[in-house]
């Protein structure tokens, strides 16, 4: 069985356990800031969460499992984080189909809270940043279905914990489970809901591989897992909505008919906040979990937030722009770009090749910007990134602008009115040979011998450099 | 409102709770509905629209 807690066991020197309580009222949050600025990114697992009470709640809280690209990476099975574009776009081909198991054999089943019983409040959600509206559950799955084809669909909402049974719930008027929400409705029904939180990572990740509508996430979720997920049907709505049998926590409810209310303000992926929002609320029926179930946290606006979806985004990119561009040969979405600039390697590019990929990029709604980069840069470091920028690019040539284009999603910076925007795609790439095998047309970049570097490695093998200006 | 493409307006839109006198940002969709109460992050009080002490950006 592959599980959250197995992953935990491979990765136990990965961990970081505070021995202290930490408070779910922004400190555990606090713990990944202070972590991101020293570029150190464990996981977090806190034993001891105090309650916004001042008590220590019994169940654990994990966070910052996805802060690392090379970890999360590996929990994908991909050795080398610098693949993932590669891998995602891959990740439906491999998809297995879910195995149904009995409720006995679901350790998600070894508590079941119904009715008065189910209480959100025995939840250590976290209160993670100043402003935010109150505790939200940050990495709960929430799978809903088309009532047209029975066909389920899953994502990651923000939840804002409102009381023992009623959750808001943030949800983009574009995304599937919204347009399921809206079918219900439109009848007069009630949306039937279930959340999952906590699962092995590449579980997670492949729940929110980019798929159409209305399509399964389960089967590619399976494939990212490398093995069938084992689903059970939830309590209150039996098997029109699965859930993993493995996961840590389930919460199970219903969205009210044309309910909605106030939710948000909540600290968002841009680093920024998010308004106030109208969104429809979840009235909860019942939680079931584990006995020893560990809450996963995922701290908003932080790395722990974007990587997976940016890498998510990585392959469909690599998909978009792969079709028009045989040269593409990588995509990094950065996480110092949050999710609206994408960078796209080349290798020897046609003239206009890198143009027209970054036309096919830039289709991707989330995105304001693409680069070009050749295969010399280093598109996983941010100043090799901006170095080429600096000096491949002449803005009359190499700038491309794109008007009323989709706006993207929480953009601090979009038009107070309008509904769309201007995208940029900027060709970072240098002038190709006049000939294969020739030099390019530019003058050669400063380098060092590899014979020289080898040996400044061998200098400098063992020393502790911490202590030294930085 | 300025008409120029290249001023910056910003665009945020921020409430007054009425209660405690926090402030906090607010969509513009929200303000729009009227019928729907804006809830204070801080003293979690709810009130409508038109009771907000001040509304920036509306
Ligand atoms: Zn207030």
């Amino acid at each position: 069985m592959t599980d959250l807690r197995s992953y935990l066991n491979e990765i136990d020197n990965a961990i970081f356990r505070p021995d202290q309580p930490v408070s779910v009222v922004q400190e555990i949050t606090a713990l990944q800031h202070v972590m991101a600025a020293k570029s150190a990114n464990p996981a977090i697992f806190v034993r001891q969460p105090k309650l916004a009470d001042g008590s220590i709640s019994d169940m654990p809280v994990l966070t910052n499992l996805f802060a690392s690209r090379d970890l999360a990476a590996k929990a994908l099975g991909i050795d080398d984080h610098r693949e993932s574009a590669k891998a995602m776009a891959n990740l439906s081909a491999s998809a297995i189909d879910p195995i149904v198991v009995d409720a006995a054999d679901a350790p998600v089943r070894e508590i079941v809270e119904e009715g008065a019983a189910a209480n959100l409040l025995s939840l250590p959600a976290l209160r993670q940043h100043d402003g935010d509206a109150g505790h939200y559950v940050t990495c709960g799955h929430v799978v809903t279905y088309d009532p047209d084809t029975g066909i389920d669909n899953m994502g990651i909402q923000r939840l804002w914990v409102r009381g023992e049974k009623l959750l808001g719930c943030y949800m983009l008027e574009t995304s599937h489970n919204m347009l399921n929400l809206r079918k219900f409705w439109a009848k007069g029904e009630p949306c039937p809901v279930a959340i999952w939180v906590g699962h092995h990572p590449a579980v997670e990740m492949g729940a929110q591989a980019k798929l159409g509508y209305p399509e399964s996430h389960w089967d590619v979720a399976g494939g990212a897992l490398g093995e069938a997920l084992r689903l059970v049907p939830s309590i209150t709505h039996g098997d029109k909505i699965m859930v993993p049998a493995d996961a840590e926590i389930v919460i199970e409810g219903f969205l009210p008919p044309n309910r909605i209310e106030a939710e948000g303000p909540f600290a968002e992926f841009s680093g920024y906040q998010g308004p106030q929002i109208p969104n429809p609320v979840v009235e909860v029926t019942c939680i079931t979990r584990r006995s020893d179930a560990i809450y996963h946290d995922c701290g908003s606006g932080l790395a722990d937030h974007l990587v997976p979806d940016n890498m998510g985004m990585e392959g469909a990119i690599y998909n978009l722009a792969r079709q028009v561009s045989p040269s593409l040969i990588n995509v990094h979405v950065p996480v110092s770009g949050r999710r609206f600039q994408a960078y796209l390697q080349f290798k020897d590019p046609k003239p206009g090749e890198a143009r027209d990929a970054m036309m096919a990029a830039i289709s991707f709604r989330r995105l304001k910007a693409v680069y070009a980069f050749d295969d010399d840069i280093n598109i996983f470091d941010d100043r090799e990134a901006m170095w080429a920028i600096a000096t491949r690019v002449q803005w009359h040539r190499d700038l491309m602008k794109l008007d009323g284009l989709t706006l993207a999603p929480l953009d601090p910076s979009a038009p107070a009115t309008g509904r769309t925007i201007t995208k940029a795609a900027i060709d970072a790439t240098l002038p190709p040979a006049p000939k294969p095998g020739q030099p390019k047309p530019v003058a050669p970049r400063n380098r060092v011998s590899d014979d020289a570097l080898a040996a400044a490695e061998a200098v400098l093998d063992g020393i502790d450099m911490t202590g030294w200006p930085s | 409102m300025s008409d120029s493409l290249f001023d910056k307006t910003g665009n945020a839109t921020w409430a007054q709770c009425p209660s405690c006198d926090y402030w906090f940002h607010v969509a513009p969709a929200l303000l729009a509905l009227e019928t729907v109460d804006l809830i204070c992050p801080d003293c979690a009080k709810p009130f409508a629209p038109a009771d907000a002490k001040a509304l920036i950006g509306k």
